[in-house]
């Protein structure tokens, strides 16, 4: 044994015990008061976001210079968030990284309500959704016209929606052996009926083992290149414009360090909370966490290189408009904006050199909030600080987020949340199979189809 | 559900020119029955091609063509699939019950006139009632219905060109806002609707009564054409004393005065920049707005012109072949348009233009002695006089730093070019206690240069002087009028209470009996018994006669739409004259253009003066006009002392003028050239003097004369003398229509009358910090071009030296020379037929704005409202960048028009995920409204910074009659649709259509010749800067433009390869020929 | 390890086959009906023929009388709307022809009132669409090709769906009539290819 990833000499049932007991007792105070605030905040950004498309899209704070503000930061901001899900599920996997088995089920969840939640924005930001929607999938093509294939727009639409769906197998696949534990412990016969069309009649026989090994294997393989690719596209928004300070070839492995930094922030955060409530500290243990502040560290000192290296880059173009836009950024008029993005991620995670540091989870539940922030910033930087002062200073302008803006932002959350507390709530939490196996091992059990 | 949002946007958003003709229709109809009771021979104007009633949502669901069910029952699919088409079936009818595009019905002509086929524009020639210039002007009718204003080419003054206020002109016609009928009872208070029958029963009842007693009755109106002023002379001439009085509150009476003191003739004389090489301007805006800018500009920038196509062909370092410019020297209180483009300007306080000039005379009598030809030989007058006024001192008081260097170099120049030099002054901004002495000056240096009679010309008739017209006769009147012996006024064409607040008003309460004849309620028509609606000058018979020797008719485009009755017909009626019966203003118009203008029986004249829209004859040159010493008894004397504390200016903007455009949105929109300011006036103030007070941008301050106290937001502008305030006057309106009210602040008041002189500027003034705040509206926030490769102006002397000279010579600013291509990785584009260009002479552009207006009314663009101009969401296609540079107290100005460059790589392309921005086959960035989703993303990566995003259905705002004003060729763009400059595609199609119906095909397409087609701001600039044409042939104009070596494009560093080449700016700095 | 009653692990393969099943199905009938109006609906009102005011019959005026089209819409050929007939040009000849008939004295009283009647607009296109009558009847399109035979129709009827595909394809010259073709390409022995342009800015502006 390497290492201990399951504390406490849990036996396989206690396991089954532990984690399904959120899902089978009724939902906790707690759980509800989470829930109704989660569904109010996207009451509040549906409202908005109505009246929106009723009245247009002068309520935002947009305008002829900003072309885009909030909502495309909000995009870019979740599909980054999307991205520690896949990476931990399929790469750590690959790399036979078995701590992982403690996070990756959250992670997951978390990786596909966040695309879930980032594809919202790109409808909406039209102000007219039902164009955006039925031009992009032009079927049938009454009007025998096609899509733009060179519109990184078009590339977005692809690359997103594959990941999505990738995604949301992987993850079920991994589900199914799980949901047929939950079947068989279900005593409600609804509960029971659900759970088991959910577990498509798994019945644990070494042949449904044989092929879902092979299956889940499969999918880790697919959606291995998707962690990189995603972001690369979403970057390619911005790379492939010519607006300053959008125009540089960094910006596909800076987008894609940036995701995975924001993720497993997100992740850290997502877990600090769930094992206080649902008491998981046996599984996910400060080990992992541990281990999650370390790539944080890593990652935050990536995105950090990054931000400097773009400095350089527009210096060594020679290119004036480029070198302005960057000195707009840092001392411009939304040189707050940037002072908040670097000190949240560069000088924040820097804490994480101390091991005192990793371990204490107040601390880290801190730091994971900060860099959330601090990312969200940075998407912010790139978008407006870009726009606001291109290339005529004839057309330089201020934007500034209405309450429309920030409403359907809370909303945004508001929907994420809904979604994860619904998956605490109905779905086991960790990949109890895969930690089962993780427990066999450790008791020096009689040897199991390894996760 | 978001299909059916889909279908409801189509109709709703794109059916919006279906709307306007409807709306139309139904208003023409109105009209129709207020015009058959005029004249029967007009009826066709029953211009209805079709007619849309919208059917409700449950009868559109019984037209349901095809109802899903019936399907499903002769269906004998398999169960699973019988199953999803059922929720298909369902989802369709939730969807589609009311998606069915509404039932629309054709209305068609009872009898339909010849002239008219729907689809096919009229042209119609008459004059532009948009000041009293009075530009010819061709109205274009489309169904009947007006929708544009253009220039008249055929006319002498605007040839062709037309100012912003004649563009927006046709805005005027539909304004809601407008008097609909006769009001009665306006000063008593108990206002009510009147008929046209009533009003005249009590008027013409109280002018028999008048007539029959020694009755004083006084007809004040603006500036009229001959025949209603016979007409009215004819009126008053049935009462035992009556005069009719003309003011025109910008009118420069000074001027006029001046010419009969010096040279016994008043009357304003014709200033002919065309034969000028150099021009001193003391305060005149002459491009903006004083007398007649469109012809001044269009003169002016004749001897501005630089020659191209000859040496362009002989690369960058040919010599021109001309190498001289018309010099413009500009000293302004306040930063005009015409200051913007001189080559040298100064910024003095208002009043002391008459130093300068006294200046230059002192210095021209030095250096040159008076000819004793002359009739100054030996004049004690001047002898005594000019020694006082040595530049040095001038300088000094003026306070111009090495002034006294500039004037002398001035005053050899004028020496130099005697004779075909032009001094001149006016204007708001300069009409201080000091205007009637420095008209004066003015004669004399033009005298003793030589000029009268050459570059100034007055005719031998005699100009003004059996008319009453100006501030002198109104004062006059209003002495009359507090006297209480005015019997009876009637107001018509101009606002008195508005422009001389306080006097009039007051003298007004003492008139027994007042009519105001008005286009819209204003200030003085709530003072007047009888308030009578009259018709909009394209819905009225008129003539004009800007000056001996042109006459032009305006005769009506359109029925009018509303029960109002033209000025004259009023008159007619009311007149006692014997008359044959039931004889309209039309026949006495007839009659008098017969006797007085053509002399002659012949009816083609007429026929033919309706065609052109004008009638010209060489009016009698007066011989050569000699100067009269004895006005110089007028020069002095007058305050010598260093004016101390802040001294105020007022001014007129191109957009508002003296506030007669105060209720038309577009000129409200109109970003003021100088200052990018909408929707307000403002405080401008220097930056050294903001420094001193510790005032910023928008700050309001309380600025006070003795008499009078307003708050005005500041606006920060360079180029003002650091001890002068200036703002705009025409704002502050209380009473004209939705849009005029409550916009800026009223500067009327601020009017100093002496004597029987008013003058708006030279007030000194304090300034009181509020401590408020208030959001100018402006269009442009960075003023400096950041050394961008974006503009290029050089020197005269640079220009000889090497033609393609440039501020930006590092090679990543500029990479390319025109035409040279970079590489890029999408395929070039290829073709075959036309390529469409345009080039923009910055040399020429004078930033006067009437192509953005232009524009607006050509494509539908709408205006937005102050509110959303200061979120940044104007929408004008066309917008004129300025950009100052040099230091704040005298800044080089740059205008820059900037639309679509129709980029041959253009960036919006490729990033547009539904292909609604598209390159077409004649290298035209089309923007496909109908395709467009609103990502917005070609916004962000266009580098100009042109295109226009519509946050709200814009055209939701226009109301009722404004509906009429949509250009039906284009598309109303709804909201969520991204829109930008088309290069006017629709004018292309059309010459396209008639090339091939001449059977000029080139490649499918029809071939227009050069110049067959302009695009609507190149059809409108008064200085010919904007210049369309074919690109791929190489001997259009435009081709050859764009090979000139002062040919450069914007952000060439981008490779965008725009179809829009700018010619550098030449300023003639130096002073060898100037 | 967990343990799975056999029965219920039969239902629940069954379970697992449908869901796949109803998956597949229901891609596979989108795609076969998808492009039925009642499943994705269109903006065509191909086949709509709204009853009339006046049940004016083309099939006697165009088809029996053998009145050519441009008599009575002369706009045709000059610009973009072919134009509806004046009252003044029906009451041309209805002034004497058949001046006893109720619908001819409904007319004639609508004239002398100077009122006109008001038909239901049959063939439509959205306001961004600027088709050009002229053009299309200069080129030697016949008016059937959109309009269908009217000289067969009582009631007039929308016969061509008038969608943006439909027009491309005939100016594409897939589905352009010959005599256009042959018009377009005179040398060649069975004319292919474009017969129109087929930019953006053709029809909208």
């Amino acid at each position: 044994m390497a290492e201990i990833l399951i504390t406490g000499g849990k036996s396989a049932a206690d396991l089954d015990a532990d984690v399904a007991r959120p899902v089978e007792r009724f939902p906790t105070r707690i759980w509800w008061v989470c829930f109704l605030a989660a569904l109010a905040a996207f009451g509040l950004g549906a409202l908005l976001a109505t009246d929106m498309f009723q009245r247009g899209l002068g309520v935002l704070g947009l305008n002829i210079t900003n072309g885009w503000g909030v909502f495309i930061v909000n995009f870019v901001f979740w599909v980054g968030i999307g991205h520690a899900g896949t990476l931990i599920s399929a790469i750590l996997y690959l790399f036979r990284q078995r701590w992982r088995t403690g996070i990756n089920r959250t992670a997951e969840a978390m990786t596909i309500f966040a695309v879930m939640t980032a594809l919202l924005f790109p409808v909406i930001h039209t102000g007219r959704p039902w164009y955006a929607i039925f031009w992009l999938i032009p079927y049938p093509n009454e009007r025998s016209l096609w899509v733009n294939f060179r519109s990184p727009l078009i590339w977005d639409v692809f690359a997103v929606g594959t990941y999505f769906t990738i995604s949301l197998v992987f993850w079920f696949t991994g589900l199914i052996p799980d949901l047929a534990s939950l079947r068989d412990r279900a005593k409600h016969p609804v509960r029971k009926a659900v759970y088991t069309v959910l577990s498509l009649g798994w019945r644990g026989s070494s042949r449904n083992w044989l092929h879902y090994e092979t299956a889940y294997l499969i999918l880790a393989g697919l959606s291995t290149p998707l962690v990189l690719s995603v972001h690369s596209v979403v970057s390619f928004d911005f790379a492939v414009s010519s607006v300053p300070g959008w125009h540089t070839t960094i910006f596909p492995p800076y987008f894609v360090a940036g995701a995975i930094f924001s993720g497993f922030a997100m992740v850290v955060t997502l877990l600090v909370i769930t094992r206080e409530v649902f008491g998981l500290k046996d599984y996910i243990t400060l080990d992992h966490l541990e281990k999650m502040n370390k790539i944080l560290l890593a990652t935050g000192m990536m995105v950090g290189y990054a931000y400097a290296c773009e400095f350089f880059i527009a210096w060594y173009s020679g290119n004036p408009i480029e070198r302005f836009a960057l000195t707009n950024r840092a001392f411009g008029p939304y040189a707050w904006a940037y002072w908040i993005m670097v000190a949240c991620n560069v000088a924040v995670p820097q804490i994480f050199w101390f091991k005192r540091a990793r371990r204490n989870l107040a601390l880290m539940f801190l730091v994971s909030l900060l860099v959330n922030i601090g990312m969200w910033f940075e998407r912010f930087v790139i978008v407006v600080t870009s726009l606001h002062r291109d290339f005529l200073p004839s057309s330089w302008r201020y934007y500034v987020p209405t309450f429309y803006d920030w409403g359907i932002t809370l909303g945004s959350f508001g929907w994420f949340f809904i979604w994860f507390l619904l998956f605490v709530r109905f779905l086991p939490v960790i990949a109890m199979s895969e930690v089962k196996a993780v427990i066999a091992e450790e008791n020096g059990e009689g040897h199991v189809a390894v996760a | 559900m978001l299909r059916r949002n889909a279908t409801h946007a189509i109709n709703k958003g794109f059916l919006m020119n279906e709307k306007a003709k409807f709306k139309d229709h139904v208003e023409t109809r109105e009209s129709v029955s207020g015009l058959t009771q005029n004249r029967q021979h007009r009826q066709h104007w029953r211009g209805i091609e079709d007619l849309e009633s919208k059917t409700t949502c449950d009868e559109r669901v019984t037209e349901f063509d095809q109802s899903p069910f019936d399907w499903i029952r002769d269906s004998t699919e398999m169960a699973r699939r019988e199953f999803l088409t059922i929720m298909g079936a369902g989802v369709a009818m939730a969807t589609f019950g009311c998606a069915r595009r509404p039932v629309h019905k054709i209305i068609p002509y009872v009898i339909k006139p010849e002239e008219v086929t729907p689809g096919i524009a009229n042209w119609y020639a008459t004059t532009c009632g948009g000041c009293s210039a009075a530009c010819g002007a061709l109205v274009k009718t489309r169904e009947g219905r007006p929708i544009k204003v253009e220039g008249n080419p055929k006319h002498p003054l605007n040839r062709g060109a037309l100012c912003a206020r004649g563009q927006a002109s046709i805005f005027d016609l539909y304004d809601p806002d407008r008097l609909k009928a006769p009001l009665a009872g306006s000063r008593t208070g108990k206002r009510r609707q009147t008929s046209w029958a009533e009003a005249d029963q009590a008027i013409q009842t109280r002018f028999k009564e008048l007539a029959a007693k020694k009755a004083r009755v006084r007809v004040l109106s603006g500036r009229s054409g001959p025949a209603s002023r016979r007409l009215v002379s004819e009126f008053l001439s049935t009462f035992s004393d009556g005069e009719q009085i003309e003011y025109e509150p910008l009118f420069d009476d000074e001027i006029v005065e001046a010419r009969r003191l010096c040279f016994g003739h008043p009357s304003i004389p014709r200033y002919r920049f065309d034969r000028a090489d150099l021009v001193i301007s003391l305060g005149a805006d002459f491009l903006g707005t004083w007398l007649s800018p469109v012809e001044f500009a269009r003169d002016w920038v004749g001897g501005r012109k630089l020659p191209n196509a000859p040496n362009a062909l002989n690369g960058p370092n040919a010599l021109p072949v001309k190498t001289t410019m018309t010099k413009l020297i500009s000293f302004e209180p306040t930063l005009t348009i015409t200051g913007s483009n001189a080559d040298e300007r100064f910024a003095i306080r208002p009043g002391d233009e008459l130093k300068v000039a006294l200046a230059l005379a002192h210095e021209v009598v030095k250096s040159a002695g008076i000819r004793s030809s002359s009739s100054f030989a030996k004049n004690k007058a001047i002898v005594n006089l000019l020694p006082g006024y040595t530049p040095a001192s001038v300088a000094k008081e003026i306070g111009i730093a090495n002034g006294d260097l500039a004037i002398k170099r001035f005053a050899s120049s004028l020496v130099r070019s005697s004779g075909r030099s032009l001094i001149i002054g006016g204007g708001p901004q300069s009409q201080t206690s000091n205007s009637l002495a420095l008209q004066i000056a003015i004669n004399l240096l033009n005298s003793l240069l030589g000029n009268e009679g050459v570059t100034i010309e007055s005719d031998a008739g005699t100009g003004f002087a059996d008319r009453k017209v100006g501030f002198s006769a109104v004062s006059k009147l209003i002495a009359e009028m507090d006297a209480g012996s005015v019997d009876a006024l009637i107001v018509h064409g101009a606002n008195p209470v508005y422009t001389i607040p306080r006097l009039f008003e007051d003298a007004l309460k003492k008139v027994p009996f007042v009519i105001v004849m008005s286009e819209y309620e204003n200030e003085t028509s709530r003072h007047a018994d009888y308030v009578l609606a009259t018709p909009h000058p394209l819905e009225s018979w008129g003539d004009a006669e800007p000056r001996p020797g042109i006459r032009s008719i305006q005769q009506p485009v359109i029925a009018p739409m509303h029960s109002t009755r033209a000025f004259e017909d009023s008159i007619l009626l009311w007149t006692e004259v014997r008359r044959p019966k039931g004889s309209s203003w039309y026949d006495y118009l007839r009659s008098f253009w017969k006797n007085d203008v053509f002399r002659s029986d012949r009816e083609w004249l007429w026929e033919e003066t309706l065609r052109t829209g004008v009638f010209q004859s060489t009016p009698a040159r007066a011989k050569r006009v000699e100067f009269r010493n004895s006005a110089l008894d007028r020069l002095g004397p007058y305050a010598r002392t260093e004016n101390s504390g802040l001294v105020f200016s007022a001014y007129a903007k191109v957009s508002i003028l003296d506030g007669r455009g105060a209720n038309n949105v577009l000129l409200q929109e109109l970003p003021e050239p100088t200052t990018a300011i909408t929707w307000d006036n403002s405080l401008n103030i220097a930056p050294s003097l903001a420094k001193k007070l510790g005032v910023a941008e928008n700050d309001v301050l309380e600025l006070s004369i003795p008499h009078h106290v307003v708050e005005l937001p500041v606006h920060i502008q360079p180029g003002l003398h650091p001890s002068v305030v200036s703002a705009a006057l025409g704002y502050g309106r209380r009473s004209v229509g939705k849009a005029g009210d409550s916009t800026g602040v009223d500067l009327y008041p601020f009017m100093t009358v002496k004597g029987s002189a008013r003058f708006y500027s030279g007030q000194t003034v304090r300034l009181r910090k509020t401590g408020k705040i208030y959001r100018l509206a402006s269009t442009q926030w960075h003023t400096v071009a950041e050394k961008r490769p974006i503009i290029n102006d050089i020197t005269l002397a640079q220009y000889r030296k090497n033609p393609a000279a440039s501020i930006h010579t590092e090679p990543e600013l500029r990479p390319a020379r025109p035409g040279q291509k970079l590489p890029t990785l999408w395929p070039e584009h290829v073709y075959q037929g036309q390529r469409w260009g345009m080039t923009i002479d910055l040399n020429s552009c004078i930033g006067c704005g009437s192509c953005v207006i232009a524009c607006q009314v050509e494509n539908n663009v709408p205006a937005v409202g102050r509110e959303l101009v200061r979120n940044s969401r104007e929408m004008h296609w066309l917008r004129i960048d300025r950009y100052f540079s040099g230091v704040p107290e005298r800044p080089d100005v740059l205008f820059q028009p900037m639309l679509c460059q129709h980029c041959d790589l253009a960036p919006c392309e490729p990033v547009c995920p539904v292909l609604a921005s598209v390159h077409n086959d004649e290298g035209l960035n089309l923007q496909v409204y109908n395709r467009c989703v609103g990502t917005r993303y070609c916004e962000n990566n266009c580098p100009y910074k042109v295109r226009r995003f519509n946050f709200f259905d814009y055209w939701k705002s226009y109301k009722t009659t404004m509906n009429l004003a949509w250009n039906p060729d284009v598309t109303v763009r709804s909201r969520g649709v991204m829109e930008k400059c088309t290069f006017c595609q629709h004018r292309i199609k059309g010459a396209q259509d008639q090339a091939k119906d001449n059977g000029k095909v080139k490649n499918g397409k029809g071939y227009v010749e050069d110049g067959a087609m302009k695009t609507a701001c190149e059809q409108t600039c008064p200085t010919d800067a904007i210049v369309f044409g074919d690109l791929n042939d190489p001997n259009s104009r435009v081709s050859k433009l764009s090979r000139d070596p002062r040919a450069f494009r914007v952000l060439e560093l981008q490779n965008t390869q725009p179809s829009i080449t700018y010619l550098t700016k030449v300023r003639n700095k130096d002073d060898a020929h100037g | 390890m967990h343990g799975a009653h056999p029965e219920n692990g039969v239902s629940l393969k069954f379970h697992a086959k449908l869901l796949i099943a109803l998956v597949i199905t229901g891609t596979a009938g989108f795609a076969a009906f998808g492009d039925r109006k009642f499943v994705v609906p269109s903006a065509s009102n191909q086949g709509y023929a709204p009853e009339q005011p006046i049940p004016f019959s083309h099939r006697l005026m165009a088809g029996n009388d053998r009145i050519p089209c441009l008599y009575c819409h002369t706009g045709a050929d000059k610009s973009r709307h072919a134009g509806i007939p004046p009252m003044n040009v029906c009451m041309n000849c209805h002034q004497v022809v058949k001046a006893d008939s109720p619908y001819i004295q409904k007319l004639k009283q609508l004239y002398n009132e100077k009122k006109t009647i008001e038909w239901v607009r049959v063939h439509e296109l959205p306001d961004f669409v600027y088709f050009s009558h002229k053009r299309h009847v200069l080129k030697g399109v016949s008016c059937e090709t959109c309009h269908g035979d009217v000289a067969r129709m009582d009631r007039v009827e929308q016969v061509a769906p008038l969608t943006m595909g439909w027009c491309l394809d005939c100016h594409r010259g897939k589905t352009a009539p010959p005599e256009v073709l042959s018009r377009v390409y005179p040398n060649q022995q069975n004319p292919r290819g474009p017969v129109a342009s087929t930019q953006c800015d053709t029809c909208h502006q």
